[in-house]
């Protein structure tokens, strides 16, 4: 993580929002950003209802950090999240997201922003996913994106780096899928590159019907303690969905709705962490 | 025996080479974490096992019970429907001969079936085996320059050529060099080119001989001596051994064999008589607190200082073993006569009386050397199907030979570490759905660590094991170890030493999905916690890690591994199994924290032309250099190659 931070010019005495960065820095020393707290930087309001145990969530583009389940789109879609960390309005997460599938691939790519005028991460991504058969009936989706990430922190500079992460998905069976996803496998270049918390996440799906779905993940980030979590999701009505959630390390319960009218969705997310407080998450979700 | 046997069921195709019979070797090393050397040895064994198939049609019985897993009474069983008029043309005739269906499965990698085909001339097979490997980030001890640094370049090289013709005869010759370890062709002092050479003539099978072997053997008799490999504890599966008695040494274990001759006869039906001589040389350095020379074992020659130790002193041993067999009893005695050559001669002789049984329900074995007093009893039960239970009781004092080679000693291991204990392990596995396989082993083991005088440890681990039609396979191990260790003494007991306990325990959940023929995953969390009675703290450990195995055309398979670990430190470090390139092992164990990858390429050039492949590379973080002496290296990150090319022909 980018070090603590020398000022080169005097100036005023700190107001809050340079606490603010103090604290950002603080935590991001032992932390990378935002990944210190579990999530990948892009994460949708259904993957964060569902405590982000989403490696083996079939069947979403919006937002879900495994890019092998672009190639299960059935048309473009697009989204748009937002998020307010801790209920602060400087921690705000603003981003988009564009998967396009042609046959059995698809290609997908977004772009996010995190932070406030004195630091702010920024992250865009391009990935290409793809439906493999490997011999046999079933199909295995195997996704791989690249990760561009670029901190800015006042009177520090701009470092970045280029990042891959590559994810697969099985569908073992109509009612159960596994998935596991490397974030951040390798970096290329950037002074910030090792900097970037690696992780691997692995996790399983079960929906016995259609009505209901238990998703359950590991994930190590190599500088962050193993992180369990578990979410579930239940179809009221066809048009409302319920969901809830829980993660470990660092201690974190979520829950949230989702609204499908016609090809337009809306999830809603709040997510409780421990120790630092509530967090709303939104996401709109649209398909052609 | 049955915990081999429920390893060896784990694979269904014949292990032809390290990626093969990974899945029997990572299951048995669940029960060895503590004995990792004697594992590399059981790989070995298996390997060789598979390469040199017994031809069912016409072996005889030693040959037979030679097979890895095979109780007495498959042994038995074959023999009767063989010298009834059955044929063994196939896996099937061992159905019609009243074996089961996963003992058939079992025998399957190391059997031939039908009868040799006739040829005018004897057929001669070859196989010449080039290994290469490397460290690519290189230790202090390549940069500077001798006697300092290491007097070879880093590269470890291997080459073995073997050679049979027909079913009788076999050759082979085995050259390695070390990292390190220089190469230079000084006749005089014996190195031809790599530092260690190790070859072999054999003749099986041969009116009354079973095998005479000139060159470079091992001698495995009763269960304490197994000359060039160790006895070891009830958990690495040794088991004892009568019936084939020498082996011959194409290994690059070094110092783990005999040299000379050696024949093995069977004069009369269930009589065998071996006979063997024997001289090595070994490495020596002066003690001078001592003012002796004291032999050394490791077969390293990389500095100044190893280099000037190498074969300074020789050893020369000549023994025999007799073996009597009625039905499933047997009976023997094994005497060996070592003269050891430093600065003085010292004779040593050894007796060792040994014999077992082999029953449906139960078999045991026994050996007394009273020399060494050494003792040693093994009862294995299996009162119903499915559960098993085995009493070991084993004692070494070997008073007065520590400075015997370690493979010339009884009830020593590998390292030359005596066995004085007592343990008792309990399997038993049962299956309460179709699906489901549940297991449940408890090990205690009490023996001598210094200063304790009955340090004592105990397993107990539990197995559920849920598959699907073999494509899908939940395994979930859960695991407590406890051992006495010593500790500070307080309240004035001063003289005694005291003890304290430690405990480790880990849960491992695995997940393993076969797609197709094509494609493998396998996914593995584990979890180690270690608490000593001192600490204030727990230490723990994670392991997390995606495993792939893909064959993307028919000639070539790729391993794939991504892991992330985290341990405290040492008491909570993880292993995990990698698949590794003929005659390699890798059982890696990591503490700290960071992430491991390699991949391994295997492929299949041509009917006679194997390529293997690996690239590992593993990333600390937090670290400013990884190793610690010679092979210390600046970085965080240790990479590693190997390539190994075999050729088959003939």
């Amino acid at each position: 993580m980018p070090p603590a931070a020398s000022p080169r010019r005097a100036g005023p005495p700190p107001g809050p929002r340079r606490l603010l960065l103090a604290f950002l820095l603080a935590l991001f020393a032992t932390h990378a950003p935002p990944c210190a707290l579990g999530q990948p930087v892009l994460y949708g309001a259904r993957s964060t209802a569902l405590g982000g145990a989403t490696a083996a969530l079939p069947d979403d583009a919006a937002g879900q950090g495994n890019p092998a389940t672009w190639a299960q789109a059935n048309a473009p879609a697009a989204s748009l999240h937002g998020a307010q960390w801790y209920g602060l309005p400087e921690l705000k997460l603003v981003g988009a997201q564009l998967v396009a599938p042609a046959g059995q691939s698809a290609i997908g790519g977004s772009v996010s922003a995190f932070g406030f005028d004195l630091y702010r991460h920024i992250t865009a991504t391009g990935g290409y996913a793809r439906r493999i058969g490997f011999g046999s009936h079933r199909n295995v989706y195997a996704g791989a994106r690249a990760e561009w990430n670029q901190a800015y922190i006042a009177d520090y500079g701009q470092p970045g780096a280029l990042s891959l992460t590559a994810g697969v998905l099985f569908p073992v069976t109509p009612f159960v899928s596994l998935g596991a996803v490397a974030y951040r496998l390798t970096s290329f270049a950037g002074p910030l590159r090792a900097d970037l918390s690696r992780r691997l996440a692995a996790g399983a799906l079960w929906s016995p019907s259609a009505a209901l779905t238990l998703v359950v993940d590991a994930a190590k980030a190599i500088r962050s303690p193993l992180s369990a979590s578990a979410g579930i999701e239940i179809r009221m009505v066809d048009a409302l969905v319920a969901r809830g959630g829980f993660a470990s390390g660092p201690r974190r319960t979520s829950g949230g709705v989702g609204l499908r009218v016609a090809s337009m969705r809306a999830d809603f997310a709040v997510q409780k962490h421990d120790a630092l407080g509530w967090t709303p998450y939104l996401s709109l979700h649209y398909s052609w | 025996m049955a915990l081999l046997l429920a390893f060896m069921m784990q694979t269904a195709s014949p292990p032809a080479d390290t990626t093969e019979t990974a899945a029997v070797i990572e299951t048995a090393l669940d029960m060895l974490e503590n004995d990792l050397e004697d594992a590399g040895s059981l790989q070995e064994t298996l390997e060789r096992a598979a390469y040199d198939k017994v031809r069912l049609e016409t072996a005889s019985a030693e040959a037979l019970r030679s097979i890895p897993g095979i109780s007495e009474r498959t042994v038995q069983r074959i023999l009767a429907w063989r010298d009834g008029g059955g044929d063994l043309g196939g896996p099937e005739s061992l159905l019609r001969a009243g074996l089961d269906e996963r003992t058939v499965a079992l025998l399957l990698p190391f059997v031939a079936f039908g009868r040799p085909e006739p040829r005018t001339r004897p057929r001669v097979r070859m196989h010449i085996v080039q290994r290469w490997q490397r460290r690519l980030d290189l230790g202090k001890g390549y940069r500077e320059d001798p006697p300092s640094g290491y007097l070879g370049s880093p590269d470890a090289v291997q080459w073995r050529v073997g050679m049979r013709l027909g079913d009788h005869i076999a050759a082979g010759v085995t050259l390695d060099k070390d990292a390190g370890e220089p190469v230079q062709w000084r006749p005089g002092a014996r190195q031809f080119g790599a530092d260690f050479v190790s070859f072999y003539l054999s003749v099986d099978q041969r009116g009354p001989f079973e095998r005479i072997v000139a060159g470079n053997y091992t001698v495995q008799a009763g269960e304490g001596l197994v000359a060039g490999q160790g006895a070891a504890g009830l958990s690495s599966l040794r088991v004892a051994s009568s019936d084939r008695i020498l082996k011959p040494h194409a290994s690059s274990r070094e110092y783990a064999y005999f040299g000379g001759a050696a024949i093995q006869s069977r004069p009369l039906r269930g009589v065998s008589l071996t006979g063997f001589v024997s001289q090595v040389s070994l490495d020596a350095r002066a003690d001078t607190s001592l003012n002796a020379w004291r032999p050394i074992y490791t077969g390293y020659h990389r500095t100044q200082t190893e280099y000037e130790r190498r074969k300074q002193a020789r050893e020369r041993a000549a023994g025999g073993v007799a073996v009597l067999r009625r039905g499933s009893l047997y009976g023997g005695a094994l005497s060996i006569h070592t003269l050891q050559k430093l600065d003085a001669s010292r004779n040593t002789h050894a007796l060792s009386v040994f014999g077992g049984w082999a029953r449906a329900r139960w078999e045991g074995s026994f050996e007394w050397v009273p020399e060494q007093g050494h003792r040693s009893v093994t009862v294995s039960l299996n009162p119903i199907e499915n559960a098993s239970v085995h009493i070991r009781t084993r004692r070494t004092r070997a008073t007065g030979m520590q400075d015997l080679r370690p493979h010339t000693r009884i009830g020593v291991n590998s390292r030359g570490e005596n066995y004085d204990y007592a343990e008792w392990l309990a399997e038993t596995r049962f299956r309460p759905f179709p699906s489901w396989t549940a297991t449940l082993q408890v090990r205690d083991r009490t023996r001598p660590l210094d200063p304790l005088p009955h340090a004592r440890s105990r397993l107990v681990a539990g197995i559920v094991e849920y598959r699907r039609r073999n494509w899908l396979t939940l395994h979930i191990r859960a695991r407590t170890q406890t051992f006495d260790v010593a500790s500070p003494c307080r309240g004035g007991r001063l003289l005694l030493p005291c003890t304290a306990e430690e405990q480790r325990q880990s849960l491992r959940i695995q997940v393993e999905y076969r797609h197709s023929a094509a494609l493998r995953a396998r996914t593995r969390l584990e979890i180690v916690r270690a608490e000593a009675d001192e600490a204030e703290e727990k230490a723990e450990g994670v392991l997390l890690y995606q495993d792939f195995r893909w064959k993307p055309w028919r000639f070539m398979q790729l391993d794939l591994r991504y892991a992330v670990f985290d341990a405290t430190d040492a008491s909570a470090r993880v292993y995990m199994f990698e698949n590794d390139v003929l005659y390699g092992f890798g059982v890696p164990s990591f503490n700290g924290r960071g992430q491991r990858g390699y991949a391994l390429a295997r492929m299949q050039l041509s009917r006679r032309l194997t390529l293997q492949w690996k690239l590992g590379a593993t990333r600390y973080e937090d670290v400013r250099s990884t190793g610690s002496g010679r092979d210390e290296t600046p970085g965080n990150r240790i990479r590693e190659t190997k390539v190994l090319l075999q050729w088959r022909f003939g």
